[in-house]
């Protein structure tokens, strides 16, 4: 945004390379059909999305996007507050969930097939178990962090372990629960467009795989420079909703010191 | 790339409507996943005339343009019928998978112009198997009926297929990598085939048809269905075939015709001009126990043997023509 | 002391044992279907065939091959140009709007074109290893560099230290925390897209078999397969913190 009021060099720079992009493909230096100039990507962008169908697909991926973001995003929320404050459950489960986590989500996808099919119900799963690791990582690590004397007033008052996490420990560590979210929330858009292009007839990942196929160059580099521009607009929007939402946070902060 | 300017669905009401079903009709709802070729017009001009509804069927079809995730599916309850290519097929029922033929789908024409074809580099001078041993051949997949076809050719014209290393290419980008020299020769099937050698026509050629050189007219794909499913609803899956074969009929005779081009590309997306230079499959209505033992056959030439139940005990009454 | 580590696993192994003897009798009762979910003892037995045979050594090789590659070279760029980003205001305000627009791109929908650019082989691989890499890595070294201790760089500058000279030794061991804070994240991504490039591209490494495997309705195979790629997953990360200890050990705890 600020870039934006003042046109600077990095500006120029995009500018540029995308100039380099429409020259090097009317010139056809690739030597391929598979290489459209930018012009008419951004024609084929305009069409299909004036046309009503890119629009209605990027709905759908990004109510699974959020579906996902949220469910998993609770469950790392709930789990990183049991661990943090019960270290028995931790001990029970870490491990199983420690092994869960390095898998790579591509090589999960196969499996999840078999028992939750090809459509919404497999997505979101995929797009939860994705946002579930940082989430829980963060929490627990904000819950760490939370003032011990915060934890020792609620002992002291003789308040519940649920009314503890809900009122005083998640509040204090809900800055670190918004970074996790935000980590989340870029490696959830590229889950669920990568869970589209393996299977379905949904969303924006599909549309992308489709016109690979049907060898519509234009139309697949249009989906990409929509996929970055979401991308990039999603971690604008979120940055400034975490600022409103912590804002009460900061003032509490301010006041404390 | 040319523009498209005419929406794929406009063209469609060029199309004659069936009449509507039968009102007060509740219609059985058939999940079919199919992928995104010209073998699955049939299924498409079916439903596009009503003839499923009139069956009483309603089809809801899921595309899966990437990788063979249908059979999966199918195993997981998530389809009731299953476009797939009949190696794949083969290969889910050699681990004991119970998939059952309900109707044919696809397979090779007798004569020229077919829906695979072999290209390689101009003046590269490779022209059969032998030529290619210890070079790189590509195929969209492994072990699947495109795969086996090349390797039948590979072998037919003299080469060892175990010299000849595969390599997986997506057909979109196959003509990319073989014009520049990552791979030595291609395995296409329709529309990529006759796309190359458009986009790519003087850089490649094509050295073969496989399946007319090796199996002339063999069998290509079919539609599979759960034995226990069969069992339990056979009469739904017939309901399925009739409509499915008034859409073989139709299909077969307007073939070329540009009510079938905007067919195919309504659900395919590829654009009618590039259609119209693109050969069509053989679209059969039935599956022989005769075809199937001869993919049974050549897969166990290729590594894909083992044991296999009579091929006549996998065909559902429907499929037997 | 390793009685006691040992001990402090214990109620995690249990519960994955009895995960793993639910599953089991899950199977045996026909409640899971076996075609789908074949039980964790086949499973075992398959596993154990793979590693006895030494079957999986050249398909994890490759795999890790690929990740360190992608990783080193990923690193290394993004230490590059976030340092560089961090320090000079004129390259940070050349490239940061094109890192901001590139950053979010899905890296997967990336695969057509690079395929395009790079061909299919092992540069493709690699490129796209790095390229997931190389943002975390460069967007915390940044954030490492701009928190440098202002006063420590006044020092520097009094003291007539170079440029090479500050960043060398004041900037980079000071923004070091966050680069393998970054560094951490990316490892995981690393494997991540090795696994998905193999995939998409069709040749060697752990997952092309497991793709493989599924298309050829050899379940049990998969699930080894997917095992053995789990534990490489696991092993990594163990390996990175071990690294990072050491790298930071010699520095005093600041915070």
């Amino acid at each position: 945004m600020r870039a934006l009021a003042r046109p600077s060099s990095g500006f120029l720079l995009i500018l540029a390379l995308l100039l380099l992009w429409e020259v090097s493909a009317r010139f056809d230096w690739m030597n391929s059909p598979n290489w459209p100039p930018l012009s008419v990507v951004l024609a084929a962008l305009a069409r299909d999305s004036l046309g009503g169908e890119l629009p209605l697909l990027l709905g759908g991926t990004l109510w699974r996007m959020f579906a996902g973001l949220l469910a998993g995003g609770a469950a790392g929320v709930i789990v990183g507050l049991l661990f943090a404050s019960l270290p028995v459950t931790r001990r029970l489960f870490g491990l199983t969930v420690e092994l869960i986590r390095p898998i790579p989500i591509p090589a999960i996808i196969p499996p999840l097939v078999l028992f939750l099919g090809l459509d919404n119900t497999m997505k979101v799963t995929v797009v939860g178990l994705t946002a579930f690791f940082p989430v829980l990582t963060n929490t627990m690590q904000g819950v760490r962090a939370v003032e011990a004397d915060a934890l020792a007033m609620g002992r002291t008052f003789g308040i519940g372990f649920w009314r503890r996490s809900l009122h005083i420990v998640l509040p204090a560590c809900l800055p670190y629960v918004f970074a996790g979210f935000r980590v989340a929330l870029a490696l959830a858009l590229v889950v669920t467009v990568v869970a589209e292009m393996i299977a379905g007839e949904q969303g924006v990942g599909h549309y992308l795989v489709l016109m690979q196929f049907a060898g519509r160059a234009p139309e697949m580099y249009a989906t990409v420079i929509l996929l970055a521009v979401l991308g990039y607009g999603l971690n604008r929007g979120f940055l400034a909703f975490e600022r409103r939402a912590l804002h009460w946070y900061f003032a509490l902060g301010a006041q404390r010191n | 790339m040319t523009q498209i300017t005419r929406r794929a669905g406009l063209a469609l009401t060029a199309l004659p409507l069936a009449a509507p079903p039968l009102v007060g009709q509740t219609l059985t709802r058939l999940r079919v996943s199919v992928i995104p070729v010209t073998d699955v017009a049939p299924l498409h001009a079916a439903m596009r005339l009503g003839h499923f509804a009139a069956e009483g069927l309603e089809i809801d079809t899921s595309t899966t343009a990437g990788g063979a995730t249908g059979l999966p599916g199918l195993v997981a309850g998530q389809f009731r019928v299953v476009f797939s290519n009949t190696v794949s097929i083969l290969l889910g029922i050699r681990e004991g998978l119970d998939f059952r033929f309900v109707a044919g789908a696809a397979a090779g024409n007798p004569a020229p112009p077919d829906i695979f074809a072999i290209l390689t580099r101009k003046g590269s001078n490779i022209r059969s198997g032998r030529d290619l041993e210890g070079k790189r051949i590509a195929s969209n997949t492994r072990n699947n009926i495109v795969w086996l076809r090349g390797m039948a050719w590979v072998e037919k014209t003299g080469g060892d297929w175990r010299k000849v290393t595969t390599v997986e290419v997506p057909f979109p980008q196959m003509a990319d990598a073989l014009a520049a020299g990552q791979i030595d020769a291609g395995i296409f099937s329709e529309p990529f085939a006759s796309g190359a050698l458009v986009s790519h026509g003087e850089r490649l050629e094509r050295v073969a048809w496989p399946i007319i050189e090796t199996a002339p007219g063999a069998t290509v794909a079919q539609y599979v269905t759960m034995k226990d499913d069969l069992e339990r609803n056979g009469e739904v899956f017939e309901r399925f075939a009739r409509g499915l074969f008034k859409g073989v009929d139709w299909v077969n005779e307007r073939r070329h015709d540009p009510a079938l081009l905007d067919l195919i590309t309504a659900f395919s997306r590829v654009p009618v001009e590039r259609l119209r230079q693109t050969a069509l499959p053989t679209y059969p209505k039935a599956v022989t126990p005769a075809e199937v033992q001869e993919v049974i056959t050549t897969m166990a030439r290729f590594g894909m043997g083992g044991r296999f139940p009579a091929p006549a005990s996998l065909i559902f009454r429907t499929a037997n023509g | 002391m390793l009685s006691r580590s040992v001990l402090s696993w214990l109620p995690g192994l249990l519960v994955l044992g009895l995960i793993l003897l639910g599953l089991e009798l899950a199977v045996e009762t026909g409640w899971v279907r076996r075609a789908l979910m074949p039980p964790p003892t086949a499973i075992a037995l398959t596993l154990w065939d793979l590693l006895a045979s030494g079957e999986f050594v050249a398909p994890l090789l490759s795999t890790m091959e690929l990740v360190f590659t992608g990783f080193a070279i990923g690193s290394a760029l993004g230490i590059a140009g976030g340092l560089a980003m961090g320090w000079f205001p004129a390259v940070f305000r050349l490239l940061e709007p094109l890192v901001e627009l590139m950053r979010p791109i899905p890296k997967a929908a990336l695969v057509p074109p690079l395929m395009l650019f790079l061909g299919i082989g092992t540069t493709m691989k690699v490129t796209s290893v790095a390229l997931a890499v190389l943002f975390p890595v460069l967007v915390n070294t940044l954030q490492g560099v701009r928190g440098t201790d202002r006063v420590m760089l006044d020092a520097a500058r009094t003291h007539g230290w170079g440029t090479a000279h500050t960043l060398r030794h004041l900037v980079l061991p000071a923004a070091l925390p966050f680069i393998l804070a970054g560094m951490r994240i990316s490892l995981g991504l690393a494997l991540v897209l090795a696994v998905l490039a193999e995939m998409l591209s069709g040749q060697g490494g752990l997952g092309f078999l497991i793709l493989d495997m599924q298309r050829s309705f050899l379940i049990r195979q998969m699930y080894a397969w997917l095992i053995i790629l789990a534990v490489l997953g696991l092993a990594l990360n163990g390996l990175f913190l071990l690294a990072e200890r050491r790298a930071l050990h010699w520095q005093p705890q600041s915070n």
